[in-house]
């Protein structure tokens, strides 16, 4: 009896009932959503980097250094002397070390020249390496290897040809239009700004750049491509090395050595402890989206209790019938509350 | 003992008043009614009727006083007991508003026997029987009660309240709404089923025409002495 006068009142105050049932259902989906995304961000921001023990750029801040290297974010910082490469990855402590060199970019994407330890020892996640979905990592100069997102937007496959431009801008006029490159991998789906980043060889790099200064070309480079090929190009610098050691407990010996190197200003940082620290920075701008999700749940609250109420008020008549002939203050407070 | 069976109602030194501003509605230092009598109490608005009524089944109780019906003490009882003392012995008929709107007729009536003990499978037989003795058209006795003329409404509220068999029946200007020969047809209804059931009707109301109908007619100031007072 008393679910059959529920569904009937129900029935009766359809527009309304519906209305505060989206209210609701709205308001917890923004909270929920909220939540989902906070937690999705920090997971994605946290397994962007993994296994590597520390970023290593020239002297900067190391919120820049990791914004730079790690997620493309942020202004070029210095280069790194090639020299100091090498000196690092030859160091004793060092299991692998692993050159980048940014600046440039294709449609947008950024474009990051490095060598094959980047395939090999390059972990994100769980201590996730990168694996190809298409193709194979880069072996001529010329060779370039794309995120997966890279391939999805621009609808790129194996042996598409594609001209970087200079520098980060999206609408670069600068094109490196003397040397194409041709796609010989495409990057299996990571969820952090490796999707997002045209990976060439560092000897590529710097060929291209061969007639640059100071980001204008001066004179252009009208070598065929062939004679690159074999002749060991060595790139002058690059922007930042990650370092992955043999031990753990060397990191901070090892990371008090390279803020004194002696060759040039150098910066080490503990990539673990920047990510929390550049998510400290974005718990406000989570703390705000939260607040916003509860403001709109409580507004959803009060709605529902107007509504609420002016039923009440509605159904006086009502309830004091059904007090009339028997019914239960309780009874009338869960068809009222059933019923909405 | 044998004369307290007897009363249908036995009020004795009442005193109601709102809590909020202390001002008295209700005084009543004693008032009986005979079991299985028609009384039309009339008085004009705003001297306390619907209270007093409240108070006689149950709904409100008095600050101070008795309120007896067929014996039983309500005012003494919980208020469980008291919702279940009046779905099983008093039937309410008021003026409007007498059924649940986006209910049937049917369903108005047996909700109404759903809060009584008499809970037996034939609550649906005797709801159809009571509409059809109270002269309810068929094709009207599944319509959303909202639906229903106001003359149809007040006879299914009749039979809503008579499908417990109450012993008291109260009604508030039960036919104000309706029309001249609307009101004479439904007091003769009313009259016919209360008799034929022994019920004790309390009707109270200011229009006079009524009296007629009723074997006792009292006027409300004589039951509570405070609108002599005031």
């Amino acid at each position: 009896m008393f679910l059959k006068i529920v569904l009937k009142s129900l029935q009766d105050r359809k527009g309304s009932v519906l209305l505060t049932l989206m209210a609701m259902t709205i308001s917890i989906f923004v909270i929920l959503g909220v939540e989902h995304i906070r937690q999705q961000t920090k997971k994605s921001f946290e397994s962007t980097l993994s296994d590597t023990d520390l970023v290593i750029g020239s002297r900067s801040g190391s919120l820049n250094l990791l914004l730079y290297s790690v997620f493309r974010i942020g202004s070029p910082t210095n280069n790194i002397n090639w020299n100091s490469f090498k000196t690092i990855s030859r160091n004793s402590k060092v299991e692998w070390a692993i050159p980048l060199s940014l600046g440039d970019s294709h449609k947008g994407f950024p474009v990051l020249g490095t060598n094959s330890a980047y395939f090999k020892h390059f972990r994100y996640g769980q201590k996730k390496t990168l694996e190809f979905k298409a193709g194979k990592s880069f072996e001529q100069i010329f060779d370039v290897v794309i995120g997966s997102e890279i391939a999805k937007q621009l609808k790129y496959n194996i042996g598409d040809k594609i001209i970087l431009s200079h520098g980060i801008q999206k609408q670069s006029l600068q094109q490196h239009d003397e040397y194409p490159f041709q796609i010989v991998g495409i990057l299996k789906t990571t969820g952090t700004p490796v999707d997002r980043t045209v990976h060439i060889r560092l000897e590529g790099m710097e060929i291209i750049h061969v007639g640059w200064q100071n980001g204008v070309q001066v004179f252009k480079n009208n070598m065929p491509k062939e004679q690159f090929l074999n002749s060991g190009v060595e790139p002058k610098s690059i922007t930042a090395i990650l370092v992955g050691l043999k031990s753990k407990l060397a990191t901070f010996s090892f990371q008090r050595t390279i803020n004194n190197f002696s060759d040039e200003p150098l910066l080490a940082i503990l990539p673990g402890v920047a990510l929390s620290e550049l998510w400290q920075i974005m718990s406000l701008l989570e703390k705000s989206l939260l607040l916003v999700a509860s403001l709109v749940f409580v507004s959803a609250c009060f709605g529902v209790s107007a509504v609420l109420l002016n039923s009440i008020r509605e159904r006086k008549e009502e309830i004091r019938l059904l007090r009339i002939i028997g019914a239960s203050p309780p009874f009338i407070f869960a068809l009222i509350d059933s019923s909405g | 003992m044998f004369l307290k069976k007897l009363m249908a109602i036995n009020l004795s030194d009442i005193s109601f008043y709102y809590k909020k501003n202390h001002s008295q509605i209700l005084k009543i230092p004693k008032w009986k009614l005979a079991s299985k009598s028609t009384i039309f109490i009339q008085g004009s608005s705003g001297t306390g009727k619907t209270t007093f009524l409240n108070i006689l089944c149950g709904l409100i109780s008095p600050q101070k006083g008795k309120v007896e019906l067929f014996g039983t003490q309500i005012n003494r009882l919980n208020a469980a007991q008291r919702d279940s003392f009046r779905a099983n012995n008093i039937g309410y008929v008021f003026q409007q508003f007498n059924l649940i709107p986006y209910l049937s007729a049917v369903e108005n009536i047996i909700l109404a026997s759903h809060f009584s003990k008499n809970q037996n499978n034939l609550k649906k037989k005797n709801a159809l029987d009571l509409l059809s003795k109270l002269d309810v058209d068929r094709k009207d006795w599944h319509l959303e009660a909202r639906n229903l003329s106001v003359g149809q409404q007040q006879r299914v509220a009749i039979a809503r309240a008579l499908i417990n068999k109450p012993k008291l029946l109260i009604t508030d200007e039960p036919t104000s709404a309706l029309d001249l020969k609307n009101r004479e047809n439904f007091m003769n209804l009313l009259m016919d089923v209360v008799n034929e059931n022994h019920i004790t009707l309390v009707c109270v109301g200011h229009d006079p025409t009524l009296a007629k109908f009723f074997n006792v007619v009292e006027e409300f100031s004589n039951i509570n002495k405070l609108v002599n007072e005031k």
